[in-house]
């Protein structure tokens, strides 16, 4: 496996916070309509991504995105568009713990401040975000060892279960022949998107993937974006899901297991994403605070705590702001869809820069 | 190094600020484990809500549980249940709440407010029974069997499967009652849970029409629905023949169903039953009775489910989800599919095949 495993991380990272993303929201909301179209029509088209970005930065040793903008852009072009995608990387970030501590505050904790819930995850990621990025990467391992098996016995838990409706999901796959809308594939392609953070961790983790990888990639991204999706409307129904303010979090609810210690799943489940999103806001800010850290000629440790401290400050604006699910889920449904736009215009630059610097040098 | 340790220790100290969070400590919690609702005579507060609060004890042991129920007329279910904490010195604690009932008549008028309620309510699990009791809810959270360990624990058992499996009972999750509730394509079915005295007896259901309690099946119905559904794995039937009787057991089973449109709308349903039989009035049992016996076991059962499904259609009732399995297998637009089967469902034939498979004859011949 080499070091292509970690590539494999940041990809599977993504996959696996997609329900904190509101991914299933946006597909749900169109079962009837282009969501299963959308669902399968994105596995191509971020794999197309996918391909030709790790395709190109293999082609540079140590690639990394800041270097090959120096060499190739003009300043003019290169400061607002790192700033641009360092702001839509914070984001990212910003969406998942805030969502997730809406959740909790939902589900766990009704009486505990909100403010307090989320000031506590993001401190603790700011204490691990501004590290370098091997060390951020090591963490995201060891977590890695540690909550994939639990979630893959919960999928097998939820596919085997007695509870799970399979004309229901039947119901939703025979909706397949419609064209796919922008906003579903915009939120699938989510799950591939991982790629991306590569920009920055590519320096210290380069990775040679062969067609086999890719393979693999393909099919783990399918499957989960098909479980994500359907499995929700196999618990809860094809009617009565979009009843659901968190379908995922009710899915998980619906989950019993008899024979364990404790009963209901909800309890690990919100445990497992409390790993799973914090980390996710870790490697994102960790890409978004290096971004704007390599516009100055030194790299400081001092400047990338204070960037995530602005990225702090802006995540706990977005909770006053976003009061309620329904604005968090019109927010981020937006979001995803600028993302992909972003990613489109980041690869763009990659084949254009890769190309030019080549030339050059 | 110096610096970062005091960094460390201020850190250290903030999670004293963690004690503020409100958080009550085991023995000052009343766990609430089943809840009722039933209609009130009184029509400005139409909810009668009662709370079954188990009360803890050192030592568990059969028949020596103890609980109080709680009840109080309220014009809303939240208000009832803010309102019965006046009489209690504890705070409420839903986390066990695992058997939820309507009372009969509340089931009987209109379930969908209360229903709302028990999902919308973020503290009740979605893994809570639902039921429906008789002749009351309240008297259903007062019954204390002797033979019960914890409180409410009998149904939980009764529900879970995890104790007894009988063939009479339906269960059914609270999210599950939702999904079918909400579905076009079915009709959900509680199970009828009826009080008496020192145990419950659960052997008729309901089927509700997405508002109210619209069908009672009798325990007889109610085997052959749970033998559609096949949420039991064990069954007996009887056949009665020239005044004597047989009883069939049955272990092995598998359904299937299909529909076909044309020429006339028809749903298939094939049952393959395997088992033996277990009682016999007729005394000895021949190999060439063996034959006759499934034979006509076979035509008995296919004749009682056809009448059951027939039952269920002249009372636009689908609790077999043929609406359901009609959308699952068909590529049109939703409205066009849910308009379709409103149509056809009416006018649907059923062909039910029975197969029964007589491996012996028990013990003796």
């Amino acid at each position: 496996m080499r070091e292509n495993r970690y590539f494999f991380y940041l990809v599977i990272l993504n996959m696996l916070t997609n329900v904190v993303m509101f991914v299933p929201h946006v597909l749900l909301e169109n079962r009837f309509g282009s969501g299963m179209m959308s669902a399968v029509v994105a596995v191509p088209v971020s794999m197309a991504l996918l391909i030709v970005f790790t395709k190109q930065i293999q082609k540079v040793e140590g690639f990394t995105l800041s270097k090959m903008l120096q060499a190739t852009f003009p300043t003019w072009i290169r400061v607002p568009f790192l700033v641009l995608l360092s702001a839509v990387w914070m984001t990212a970030g910003a969406m998942s713990v805030v969502v997730y501590t809406e959740m909790t505050r939902r589900f766990l904790s009704p009486e505990t401040s909100s403010l307090m819930i989320l000031t506590i995850l993001l401190l603790l990621v700011i204490g691990v975000s501004y590290l370098e990025s091997d060390l951020v990467m090591y963490g995201v391992e060891v977590l890695f060892i540690f909550v994939v098996p639990v979630i893959v016995f919960l999928l097998g838990k939820a596919l085997f279960s007695k509870s799970m409706n399979w004309l229901e999901v039947s119901d939703i796959a025979t909706h397949l022949w419609s064209l796919p809308d922008l906003k579903s594939v915009g939120a699938a392609t989510f799950l591939f998107s991982g790629f991306v953070n590569m920009a920055i961790f590519g320096r210290h983790f380069p990775s040679r993937l062969k067609p086999l990888h890719y393979w693999m990639l393909g099919v783990m991204g399918l499957s989960v974006i098909l479980t994500s999706f359907l499995i929700p409307i196999g618990f809860l129904g094809s009617f009565s899901v979009e009843r659901y303010a968190f379908p995922w979090m009710s899915t998980a609810d619906s989950m019993r297991m008899e024979f364990f210690f404790i009963e209901r799943v909800v309890g690990p489940f919100l445990l497992l994403y409390l790993i799973l999103s914090t980390l996710c806001t870790i490697v994102t800010w960790h890409v978004g605070c290096q971004l704007i850290d390599s516009l100055f000629s030194t790299p400081r440790k001092m400047r990338r705590v204070i960037i995530l401290a602005v990225f702090s400050l802006s995540a706990v604006g977005m909770q006053k702001f976003l009061l309620n699910e329904h604005l968090m889920y019109r927010f981020t449904s937006n979001w995803l869809v600028i993302r992909l736009a972003a990613e489109f215009l980041l690869i763009a630059s990659v084949v254009y820069g890769v190309r030019r610097w080549k030339k050059s040098s | 190094m110096k610096r970062r340790r005091l960094a460390l220790f201020v850190l250290l100290c903030a999670t004293l600020l963690q004690s503020g969070c409100e958080f009550k400590d085991l023995d000052k919690r009343f766990f609430v484990v089943s809840i009722g609702v039933d209609k009130s005579k009184d029509p400005k507060k139409p909810y009668h809500v009662s709370l079954k609060v188990a009360i803890p004890s050192g030592q568990v042991q059969m028949g020596k549980e103890s609980f109080d129920v709680y009840a109080v007329d309220d014009s809303t279910i939240s208000n009832a249940v803010q309102h019965l904490k006046a009489n209690v010195d504890k705070e409420f604690d839903f986390g066990h709440t695992k058997m939820l009932v309507f009372g009969k008549e509340l089931a009987e008028d209109d379930y969908r407010d209360a229903l709302d309620w028990m999902v919308r309510a973020r503290f009740l699990q979605q893994i809570a029974w639902v039921g429906v009791g008789s002749p009351n809810a309240e008297e259903v959270l007062r019954v204390k069997p002797n033979f019960e360990r914890l409180p409410s624990n009998a149904l939980f058992l009764s529900f879970g499967q995890i104790g007894v499996e009988s063939e009479f009972t339906v269960s059914r999750y609270l999210f599950d009652f939702f999904r079918a509730n909400e579905e076009p394509g079915s009709s959900p079915v509680l199970p009828i849970i009826k009080a008496r005295e020192g145990h419950f007896t659960i052997d008729n259901a309901y089927v509700m029409d997405g508002k109210r309690a619209k069908l009672r099946l009798n325990a007889d119905e109610t085997v052959l629905f749970n033998t559609l559904v096949r949420s039991q794995n064990k069954y007996e039937y009887v056949l009665e023949q020239d005044g004597k009787r047989f009883v069939f057991h049955a272990d092995q089973i598998s359904v299937s169903r299909s529909l076909t449109e044309s020429p006339k709308p028809t749903a298939t349903v094939k049952i393959k039953l395997g088992g033996t039989l277990v009682e016999s009035q007729d005394q000895v049992v021949k190999e060439q009775d063996l034959l006759k016996v499934s034979d006509q076991l076979g035509r008995k059962i296919q004749k009682d489910i056809k009448t059951l499904l027939e039952k269920f259609r002249d009372q636009h009732l689908d609790p077999y989800e043929f609406g359901l399995y009609y959308r699952a297998t068909h590529w049109d637009d939703v409205d066009q599919e849910v308009a379709a089967w409103k149509k056809m469902y009416p006018s649907l034939q059923f062909d039910v095949q029975v197969k029964v498979n007589l491996r012996g004859s028990g013990v003796i011949e």
